[in-house]
């Protein structure tokens, strides 16, 4: 199980099953949360998913760790450019409902806590979904996903510098939502 | 990148990788740029979001089940493609799928052939009018044009006679007479064929046992149904048997062919001339060939002629032409 990407990868690439199945576990899940978070039900969700993987297994060969940053970013690149045909295609507003499932994984005693307790999970999902769906792609990529910012340009096919101005609007925009969200709790 | 970009994804980076609390990064950040703080703040905020995990885990069971079935799938699809690997199953499918494939051709095969059979049989007594005749005629014509060798020629010749004369009496007796003229010159045309057979065969070859066998069949059934007519009273048919006897007594004669007929019925020759238009039954009485009836010839042995069967006999007995003359045998 602590065989290297590179060497799951070329196992893979030689219609091993068992090793692309330890790249499954290994990456489902924060493909899944990507996605997830960028389309409205599980239901989509799961098949976009599903699709990324399908596509990586019959295209892993063309997988170059010279030119592709890692293979999550190859993964990544593939559930970003299934959203976006599924954008164009269905002109669907991509965007969290309700019922997305959120919570924070982080203990009580965390700083964030106080964070939360004014910044409740629903705000949050209100502030993430006034955002587009690009902004929302390099949020997920930027602050979930842990990735920098030239990894999400190669992701997003956008400039690094382009990334940052993107990441830095979103927040900004998130803010202006909490607060107005919080003035209206205020209020009411 | 700028400086607050810089401090932006340091502090960041400390918080992910655990260099340092969200809260030591997020006081640093108060004291080197405050206006970064509510930006970090949410940042950090946003990095803590994740997905209930029943729902992950059920997601995951999903994707995996789908992709499982879509490789296995695939995986068959190309197995079966390739030609050289065949399973043992598949090879006995392919068997079995062509054995029922030849089952049912020869079960169509046997059905036509029997039908051909049963159809050709009962066609085989069929007479002028009959829906089988033309089948029947079809098959004679099948037969002739398939017979590669003068025996087998020869045999489908006297067939053909044989039937022609056999249709000739049912029609008279029915008083068709214009169809039993008819049929008996067709007859008489295939005798006469099988007799050009039989001499030009002799002139090439040898003597022809299974030639003359046919012809010797075919002329005796003449003979035989001259002596029926005779005995029935017929005489317009027994004096157009006596015509056609004539005639081929003559070409077996120039072929210098001798036919024995032992044990053929001696036949009753009317007195020539023999007018047809006192015996016919029906209205359409054929009007007889203004030719004089020709003599009965005598046997090539009588004649005097070396046909090489003197020794066979028979044509002194069974023979109308022997020396039992129609005129002198006139018991009418």
């Amino acid at each position: 199980m602590n065989d290297s990407d590179a060497f799951l990868v070329a196992k893979a690439a030689r219609r091993d099953r068992d090793a692309f199945s330890q790249l499954y576990d290994r990456y489902f899940e924060r493909i899944y949360r990507f996605v997830r978070l960028r389309v409205s039900n599980q239901a989509d969700a799961e098949d976009i998913t599903a699709g990324v993987f399908l596509n990586a297994w019959r295209a892993i060969e063309r997988f170059s760790p010279k030119h592709d940053a890692s293979f999550i970013s190859w993964l990544f690149r593939m559930a970003h450019n299934a959203l976006t045909d599924r954008y164009r295609r269905h002109h669907d507003v991509v965007s969290l409902d309700d019922s997305t499932l959120m919570e924070s994984h982080e203990s009580s005693e965390q700083p964030e806590d106080e964070l939360e307790s004014r910044l409740t999970i629903i705000a949050l999902q209100q502030a993430l979904r006034i955002l587009t769906s690009e902004q929302r792609g390099v949020v997920l990529l930027r602050f979930i996903e842990g990735l920098s910012a030239r990894e999400v340009g190669d992701i997003i096919g956008k400039q690094e510098g382009a990334v940052r101005g993107m990441q830095f609007r979103a927040l900004e925009a998130m803010r202006r939502a909490l607060l107005l969200s919080r003035e209206g709790d205020a209020l009411g | 990148m700028g400086d607050t970009e810089r401090l932006f994804d340091a502090l960041l980076n400390d918080a992910t990788t655990g260099k340092r609390t969200p809260a030591e990064c997020l006081a640093l950040c108060e004291v080197q740029n405050p206006e970064l703080v509510s930006s970090l703040k949410l940042a950090l905020l946003v990095r803590t979001v994740t997905l209930d995990d029943s729902e992950r885990e059920l997601a995951r069971a999903n994707v995996r089940q789908r992709l499982t079935a879509v490789l296995d799938s695939a995986e068959s699809t190309r197995l079966e493609s390739r030609s050289d690997v065949i399973s043992p199953a598949r090879s006995a499918r392919r068997r079995i799928v062509w054995m029922r494939q030849l089952a049912v051709v020869a079960a169509a095969l046997a059905f036509v052939v029997l039908g051909t059979w049963l159809l050709t049989d009962a066609a085989a007594n069929a007479l002028p009018g009959s829906p089988l005749y033309a089948i029947k005629r079809a098959d004679e014509a099948v037969e002739l044009t398939f017979a590669w060798s003068n025996q087998m020629r020869g045999e489908v010749l006297a067939q053909i006679a044989l039937h022609r004369l056999s249709e000739a009496r049912a029609e008279a007796a029915s008083h068709h007479t214009t169809r039993a003229v008819a049929l008996m010159g067709e007859s008489n045309a295939a005798t006469q064929q099988l007799i050009d057979l039989a001499i030009a065969t002799k002139t090439r070859t040898a003597h022809d046992g299974i030639i003359n066998d046919s012809l010797t069949k075919t002329l005796q059934a003449e003979y035989a149904a001259l002596a029926q007519a005779q005995s029935d009273g017929q005489t317009w048919l027994a004096q157009l048997l006596l015509h056609n006897v004539s005639d081929q007594q003559s070409a077996l004669s120039a072929g210098n062919i001798s036919i024995p007929l032992e044990g053929a019925p001696t036949p009753t020759i009317p007195a020539a001339p023999i007018h047809l238009s006192a015996t016919p039954p029906a209205a359409a009485t054929p009007r007889p060939t203004p030719r004089p009836t020709p003599p009965i010839k005598p046997t090539p042995d009588s004649n005097g002629s070396d046909s090489g069967d003197h020794g066979h006999g028979g044509a002194g007995s069974g023979n109308p032409n022997s020396g039992d003359t129609p005129n002198s045998s006139d018991g009418q």
